[in-house]
């Protein structure tokens, strides 16, 4: 199968990212996301948001996963684990963005292998700023998850896009 | 129950990504173990091996350069550690992995997400693991 034949099996996909995402929060954090389906009135998202990207590829093929994280959302979970004097000296926002990314992406991958797929996986990466992934076309999966934001209304938490990535292949 | 008091214990915990590293210490610190230290990367975590024993190696599956499959196949193959456990860490669970791993010699095989009940489930099986290696070691020794 080609890569572009993700395609074919996009809502599997989609609700393996949903209930990876939904997981990855509960079991390491205990923090409650939602899926965000249709009809969106909450809180928007945070400016200061944190990527994490991976790409999964298959010979020259590849398709790339993008997340975003909502700042505030990754503090709450950082402060479960770590100090606050700790959290002040050391930022830790990019390498928990990037492990929720592994899991999430992970899975997805022994998804793709059991249908088929050749796939492998590269390991997490922060876009450039310049880059702005989220906005890539020819995406085939956007969904956004959001939590109970610090002022007490939903926010939104996560966003991840998944879009054929078009770029040379960089094996790790 | 295993015999090994966990505060005697020396564990080493080796992954590329700092949360991981962390979280894996609190639960083993909540678990009543004393002595963990933390390594980013196989190299620094064969200095750390080879400098003092540890009796549990956390190892990530997937790490930039060495692997810690790699790293943990290397140590499998020299008797002087036997008794220590290596013990896996890794986002797939596809049972094949697991199957390889066990296979190649992992004491045990923890998948991400990392649950806190399953995580301490696993590491009171590894002590039982230890107990009866050490306890072979010590009958052919």
């Amino acid at each position: 199968m080609a890569m572009k034949d993700i395609d074919k099996v996009r809502g599997e996909v989609a609700t393996l990212v949903s209930q990876t995402v939904r997981e990855t929060f509960q079991t390491m954090f205990g923090q409650n996301v939602q899926r965000h389906e249709a009809g969106w009135t909450g809180g928007e998202f945070s400016e200061n948001a944190v990527y994490a990207s991976i790409r999964l590829h298959q010979g020259d093929e590849s398709v790339e996963f993008c997340f975003r994280f909502d700042f505030n959302l990754l503090l709450q979970a950082a402060e479960l684990i770590f100090s606050k004097e700790y959290l002040d000296a050391t930022p830790v926002h990019e390498e928990l963005a990037s492990e929720i990314a592994n899991i999430v992406c992970s899975k997805v991958k022994a998804f793709l292998n059991e249908q088929g797929f050749e796939t492998e996986m590269g390991f997490p990466f922060i876009p450039r700023p310049d880059e702005n992934p989220l906005l890539s076309s020819g995406e085939m999966i956007h969904m956004h998850f959001y939590y109970p934001g610090p002022g007490g209304e939903n926010d939104i938490g996560v966003s991840v896009n998944l879009f054929v990535d078009g770029k040379p292949v960089v094996r790790s | 129950m295993s015999e090994t008091k966990k505060e005697d214990m020396r564990v080493l915990v080796v992954d590329d990504n700092l949360v991981v590293r962390k979280l894996i210490e609190v639960n083993l610190t909540n678990m009543g173990f004393k002595t963990i230290d933390v390594a980013a990367n196989s190299q620094e975590a064969q200095d750390k091996i080879e400098a003092a024993p540890y009796n549990i190696v956390f190892l990530d599956w997937n790490m930039p350069g060495k692997s810690g499959y790699a790293l943990m196949q290397e140590y499998r193959e020299d008797r002087k550690y036997d008794t220590v456990a290596f013990v896996m860490v890794t986002a797939e669970s596809q049972e094949r992995y697991v199957r390889e791993a066990v296979k190649a010699g992992a004491t045990s095989y923890i998948t991400k997400p990392i649950s806190p009940a399953i995580f301490q489930d696993k590491v009171e099986r590894v002590l039982e693991w230890i107990d009866n290696r050490v306890n072979q070691s010590s009958q052919s020794g």
